[in-house]
C-alpha cells in the first residue's frame, strides 16, 4: 500500500491538469460502497441514468492532491451494487458491460472494489471474476468493526498478496482514510494493469468454472481471515440456538404466541368495553332519535338501521383496538425475525409426522385468511401435496374466527379470555397435525416430501414505521372486508327476520323474531347441535350465518338479540348475558361444556363460502365438497365429544 | 464430510440427502459459510434450485381471490412488506448434468 506521495503519470496522463481518470467504484449491495463514495465526492456528485438505459449511476469529480499539490483529476462512478459479473438484473448488465467493454473510453481506467469483512466470502466472488480481467483494481475493505465485533479478523496484509492487487482498509464514514486510498489508487495508475488470474476449467463440466472461483475463493478465505470461535456467533446465532432447537423451540413459540393473546385481550378489554357501551348506549339513541325525527320511529326502517347495522357494524368496531394490537404484535415478531423462526418450528413438526414439510407455508397464511391460503398451495410440486394441504387450510384459525373466540372468550370465562384464545389456536394446530396425519394414513401413504434448506434472516429490531404501515395495512384489509360482509349478512338476516315463518301469526315486517323465516330455519337445524349442548337457535343461527363468513357472527348474534329486546344503554354486556342464558338453558346447566363446543364446532367447520370458492377454482368441486363433509363432520364429532366428556367432568 | 474438488456438487449432495441449513452444509462439506451460500446462489440462478422467498402475510402478487382484492392484486397491501425479514425457502429443482 503506498499513500498520496508521489508524482502521478500514466499512459492517460492524469498529472497536474492533464485529463482525467475514470475510477469506478464496485461491489455488492450494502457494503458500504455509496457511503464512501459520498464521502470521496463531497456535494460535487451528480444523479442520473447511464446513456441508452435507465440504470442510476452516481458521478462525480473527485480532485484528491499528490505530493506536489498538483490535483488529481478523477471521475468517480458509483456503479449498481453487483454481486457478481453474471449479470441477473439491469443493474448488473450496465456493470458487466461497462468493465468487460473493450472500448477503453468507456472501461474505466481504475476499478476500486468494495468489499464487506464481515461477509468476506461472497465479496470475493466478484473479485474472483474481477481477477480474471487485465484490470488495474485497488480492493477497499469495509466493516471491519463489525467484523471484529463478530470475532472475524481480516488480514489487509495477507488478502492484498492472495489477491495480488492493492488491499485498503477503509472506513468510509471517516474521511482520513479516504486520502490513503487515493495514494493508492494513484500508486496504481503509474503501473501496468496487473497480469489476469488464470482461470482454467473444464467447458464441460457445468459446475467446473463457478468450482474454480469458489476454491480460490474458500483458499482466499482459509489464510487471511481468523475467527474467535465464541465470540464469532452473533446474537442471531446465539438466539437460535434456543429460538429452533426441536423441544424449546416450539415451546417458546407456544409462549410468546400465549403471551401475544394476553396481552391482546388484557389490554384491549377496557377499550372494547367503552366502545361496545358507546354503540349500545349513545350512538343507538341519536339514531333512533334522528330516526324518530324524520317519521320512521318504530319502524321496519328503525329495526334494520339501528338493531341491524349500527348493532352490527358497531360491533364489528368495539373489536377494533383488539385486532390492532394482535395486528401490530404480530408484525412486531415478524420484522423482529421471529416467525421466520416459527416457520422452522413448525415445519420440523410437520416433517416430524410425515406431513409435506413445505406446506407449511399456505398454513401459516391461513392464520390470517384461509382464502389466499388456498391459492398459496400453488407453491406445492405435486398434485396431492395441493390437494392435502388445502383441505387442511380450513382448519387453521383464520383472523376472523379471533373476533368470536375472543367475544365468547371475554364472555364466559372473563379474565381466562387470552388463555381460551390462545387454547383455541392450540387445537387449530392439533386439528391440522390430526386430520392431515388421518389423511396421509389413509388417503395419501406414497406422498413423499420435499428436500428444504431455510436461510434465516438476522434478528434485528422492528422499525417503528415498518411495523406501523403493517398494522395498518391488516387493520384496514380487516375492516373493509368484514365491513362489506356485515352489511350484506345483516341486510340478508334483517329480510329473513321480517318474514314470517309458515303457521305463525305475524305478517311480513311485523313479526317477532322468533316467528320468523330466520329463526325457523335455525330451529330446524337446532337439534343436530343438541348433543352438543348448543341446540338453541340463536347458535344454529350464528352457526348459519358463520358458513357465509366468520365476520358475520358476532353482528348476527348483536342484531337477533337487539331485535328480541332493545339493549338497556344502563345494561352494558346485555349480549353477553343473554347468552349466557340461552347455553345454560340449551345445554341443561353445563354452559361451560356446551361454550367450548360451540368454540371447537366454530373453529373447524367450513371457514366461509369464500374459501369454498377458492377450493373450487384450486382442487375441483369434488375435492371442495370432500373438504366440507370432512370440516363438517370432524366439526360435529369434535363438538360432541368436548359437550359429552366436559358433562361427564362437570 | 470434507470438501470434495467440486464445491458445487458437495453442497448439492448435502441439499439432496436432506440437509436443512446452510450452516449445516459448510459444516458438511468443510467449505466456508458465505461460499455455500454462494454457491446456492449460483444452483438458483443456473436453475438447479429454485428458490422462494416465504411470508407469514399474504402471498406478494395477491391471491386474486381476496375479498378485500382487486384486480388478482391483493387488497391488504402487506403483500410487499410480507416477505420482508423472512427467511428464503429453497426448494431442489431438476439438475440438469
Amino acid at each position: 500500500m503506498s499513500s498520496c506521495h508521489q508524482t502521478v503519470s500514466t499512459s492517460t496522463g492524469i498529472c497536474g491538469d492533464a485529463a482525467t481518470v475514470t475510477v469506478a467504484l464496485v461491489g455488492n449491495a450494502n457494503v458500504g460502497k455509496s457511503t464512501l463514495f459520498n464521502q470521496l465526492s463531497g456535494a460535487r456528485q451528480q444523479l442520473g441514468n447511464w446513456p441508452g438505459t435507465t440504470v442510476e449511476v452516481g458521478r462525480a469529480e473527485w480532485r484528491p492532491c499528490d505530493v506536489h499539490g498538483h490535483e488529481l483529476p478523477i471521475t468517480m462512478l458509483d456503479l449498481p451494487g453487483a454481486a457478481s459479473l453474471n449479470a441477473a438484473s439491469p443493474d448488473e448488465q450496465l456493470t458487466r458491460d461497462l468493465l468487460l467493454s473493450t472500448d477503453d473510453t468507456t472501461r474505466p481506467e481504475v476499478v476500486v472494489a468494495v468489499v464487506d469483512a464481515s461477509n468476506l466470502a461472497r465479496c470475493l466472488y466478484l473479485i474472483a471474476q474481477l481477477r480474471e480481467l487485465q484490470q488495474r483494481l485497488v480492493v477497499a475493505v469495509t466493516m471491519l468493526d463489525v467484523a471484529a465485533r463478530r470475532g472475524i479478523s481480516v488480514d489487509a496484509g495477507l488478502l492484498e498478496r492472495h489477491l495480488g492487487v492493492p488491499v485498503v482498509a477503509v472506513d468510509p464514514r471517516h474521511r482520513g482514510t479516504t486520502s490513503t486510498l487515493a495514494g493508492v489508487i494513484a500508486s496504481t495508475l503509474t503501473d501496468p494493469p496487473p497480469a489476469a488470474r488464470p482461470h482454467d476449467f473444464d467447458p464441460i463440466d457445468p459446475f467446473a468454472e463457478d468450482d474454480e472461483r469458489f476454491t480460490w475463493v474458500q483458499a482466499a478465505m482459509g489464510a487471511v481471515r481468523t475467527r474467535d470461535t465464541y465470540s464469532s456467533l452473533t446474537w442471531t446465532d446465539r438466539i437460535d440456538r434456543v429460538a429452533t432447537a426441536p423441544v424449546v423451540g416450539p415451546l417458546l413459540f407456544l409462549a410468546i404466541m400465549w403471551l401475544v393473546f394476553q396481552i391482546t385481550t388484557v389490554v384491549a378489554a377496557p377499550l372494547q368495553d367503552a366502545l361496545g357501551s358507546l354503540v349500545a348506549g349513545p350512538v343507538s339513541d341519536a339514531s333512533r332519535a334522528a330516526l324518530t325525527t324524520i317519521g320512521l320511529g318504530g319502524t321496519a326502517i328503525e329495526g334494520f338501521l339501528v338493531d341491524g347495522l349500527v348493532a352490527g357494524v358497531g360491533m364489528l368496531l368495539t373489536f377494533v383496538p383488539l385486532m390492532t394490537l394482535m395486528f401490530l404484535l404480530l408484525a412486531v415478531l415478524e420484522t423482529s425475525g421471529y416467525l421466520a423462526r416459527a416457520a422452522v418450528v413448525t415445519d420440523r413438526a410437520m416433517r416430524a409426522i410425515g406431513l409435506p414439510g413445505r406446506a407449511f407455508l399456505p398454513l401459516i397464511v391461513g392464520f390470517g385468511c384461509n382464502v389466499p391460503a388456498i391459492s398459496a398451495t400453488r407453491v406445492l410440486p405435486d398434485a396431492r401435496q395441493r390437494v392435502l394441504t388445502s383441505l387442511l387450510v380450513p382448519f387453521t384459525a383464520c383472523s376472523a374466527r379471533l373476533t368470536v373466540f375472543v367475544l365468547v372468550g371475554a364472555t364466559f370465562f372473563g379474565s381466562q379470555a387470552g388463555n381460551v384464545v390462545f387454547g383455541m389456536y392450540v387445537l387449530s394446530i392439533a386439528l391440522v397435525i390430526g386430520v392431515g396425519f388421518v389423511l396421509r394414513s389413509t388417503l395419501w401413504r406414497s406422498m413423499g416430501a420435499d428436500a428444504l434448506v431455510i436461510d434465516l434472516p438476522a434478528y434485528h429490531l422492528p422499525m417503528p414505521r415498518q411495523v406501523a404501515l403493517m398494522t395498518w395495512a391488516r387493520v384496514q384489509a380487516f375492516l373493509r372486508t368484514a365491513g362489506g360482509i356485515i352489511v350484506v349478512t345483516v341486510a340478508a338476516v334483517w329480510m329473513l327476520s321480517a318474514i314470517p315463518a309458515p303457521g305463525s301469526s305475524g305478517s311480513l315486517a311485523d313479526v317477532p323474531v322468533e316467528d320468523s323465516l330466520f329463526a325457523a330455519t335455525a330451529e330446524a337445524i337446532a337439534p343436530v347441535f343438541v348433543p352438543a349442548g348448543f341446540g338453541d337457535w340463536h347458535a344454529t343461527s350464528a352457526l348459519m350465518v358463520g358458513f357465509v363468513a366468520k365476520e358475520a357472527v358476532i353482528s348476527s348474534w348483536a342484531q337477533t338479540y337487539a331485535s328480541q329486546e332493545p339493549p338497556d344503554p344502563s345494561a352494558p354486556g346485555e349480549l353477553g348475558q343473554q347468552l349466557r342464558a340461552d347455553f345454560a338453558e340449551s345445554s341443561g346447566g353445563h354452559t361451560t361444556a356446551a361454550v367450548c363446543a360451540f368454540l371447537t364446532f366454530l373453529l373447524a367447520y367450513t371457514p366461509c363460502v369464500a374459501t369454498l370458492a377458492a377450493l373450487n377454482r384450486e382442487v375441483g368441486r369434488g375435492w371442495m365438497l370432500s373438504s366440507i363433509a370432512i370440516s363438517m363432520s370432524t366439526a360435529w364429532l369434535l363438538a360432541v365429544a368436548v359437550f359429552q366428556v366436559g358433562r361427564l367432568v362437570s | 464430510m470434507r470438501a470434495t474438488t467440486s464445491p458445487t456438487r458437495a453442497v448439492l449432495e448435502q441439499l439432496e440427502s436432506g440437509v436443512d441449513s446452510l450452516h449445516e452444509i459448510a459444516q458438511l462439506t468443510g467449505l466456508d459459510k458465505g461460499v455455500v451460500s454462494l454457491a446456492v446462489d449460483r444452483l438458483v440462478a443456473a436453475g438447479h434450485l429454485h428458490a422462494e422467498r416465504l411470508a407469514f402475510g399474504c402471498p406478494d402478487d395477491g391471491c386474486g381471490t381476496c375479498p378485500s382484492g382487486k384486480g388478482g392484486r391483493a387488497g391488504c397491501r402487506a403483500a410487499r412488506g410480507a416477505t420482508q425479514g423472512a427467511p428464503v425457502l429453497i426448494r431442489l429443482g431438476p439438475v440438469r448434468r
